[in-house]
């Protein structure tokens, strides 16, 4: 149950933050203000490598920041409106 | 049928309603001392806008409802300082101008300083790019000019030996020496068969 919440944090953040991407540091922040009480990063680890398995979020390297940036796919967009 | 989540409840509410209870939750108002607690905001949403909720569901949205406004502030200043920059220099094409949104999206200080802030700093750490770029091109142009120089220098050194070479030569074909003296000179000179 609490992966299941993780992973959709994930994806309403991203989608919050559309059609800009989020940082790591951005997306873990964010989720963290969603979940009741401390992040458990081990959950909202694996809850991002599901939503990456998923093909529901991509993760991109900003060329101007140096900074791993992430955003929903045409997949996720779907999953979080439907 | 897809079950609702509870919070999604109140995420379907009007924009108004939304922003009103942010407000009761967040700020005294109404002549109140403090913000509504979760059970003040609960009867009041069942009373004004018949909608039953639990208090967990109304801090899940509450905690979302936070973010969606960081998140539009966020936009909001980024779209300014984007039509600033394209203001300022209007050569800037989209990709530029959606590159400069992205990395102002996730600047850390986004939410202190305003848009036109943002454009200046960005233009001035261009120039600054643009000129780190020039000098970098002028210390490139010189490492080949020095070694285009070198390269000639060495090529002048082989012809004046292979002229010197060429000018014994000529000595030993013309001297009085037998033919085996001078088949013995030309291989030393040339270093065959030594």
């Amino acid at each position: 149950m609490m992966i299941a919440l993780y992973r959709r944090y994930i994806r309403e953040v991203l989608a919050l933050a559309a059609p800009y991407a989020a940082t790591d540091q951005q997306l873990e922040a964010s989720v963290d203000a969603l979940v009741s009480g401390p992040i458990n990063l081990s959950l909202y680890r694996a809850a991002l490598e599901w939503n990456l398995s998923q093909d529901y979020v991509r993760a991109k390297t900003n060329e101007d920041t140096d900074l791993r940036e992430w955003r929903l796919t045409d997949l996720g967009k779907a999953k979080q409106e439907g | 049928m897809k079950k609702v989540r509870p919070e999604a409840k109140i995420k379907t509410l009007a924009d108004a309603v939304q922003a009103t209870l942010w407000e009761l939750l967040t700020v005294a108002m109404d002549g109140r001392e403090k913000p509504m607690t979760y059970v003040q905001a609960r009867a009041w949403l069942l009373a004004d806008h018949s909608v039953e909720t639990s208090n967990a569901a109304l801090s899940d949205w509450y905690s979302w409802y936070g973010l969606w406004l960081r998140s539009e502030r966020r936009k909001s200043i980024v779209l300014q300082a984007q039509a600033e920059l394209a203001q300022a220099d209007p050569s800037k094409s989209l990709e530029e101008l959606q590159a400069f949104g992205q990395v102002l999206f996730t600047s850390e200080s986004i939410e202190e300083k305003d848009a036109k802030a943002f454009s200046e700093v960005w233009r001035a750490s261009e120039k600054a790019l643009t000129r780190k770029q020039a000098k970098e091109q002028a210390e490139l142009d010189r490492e080949i000019r020095v070694k285009a120089l070198d390269l000639d220098a060495r090529k002048v050194a082989i012809l004046e030996k292979k002229a010197a070479m060429a000018d014994a030569a000529t000595e030993i074909v013309n001297s009085d020496a037998s033919e085996e003296e001078k088949s013995s000179k030309m291989k030393a000179l040339f270093g065959i068969g030594a």
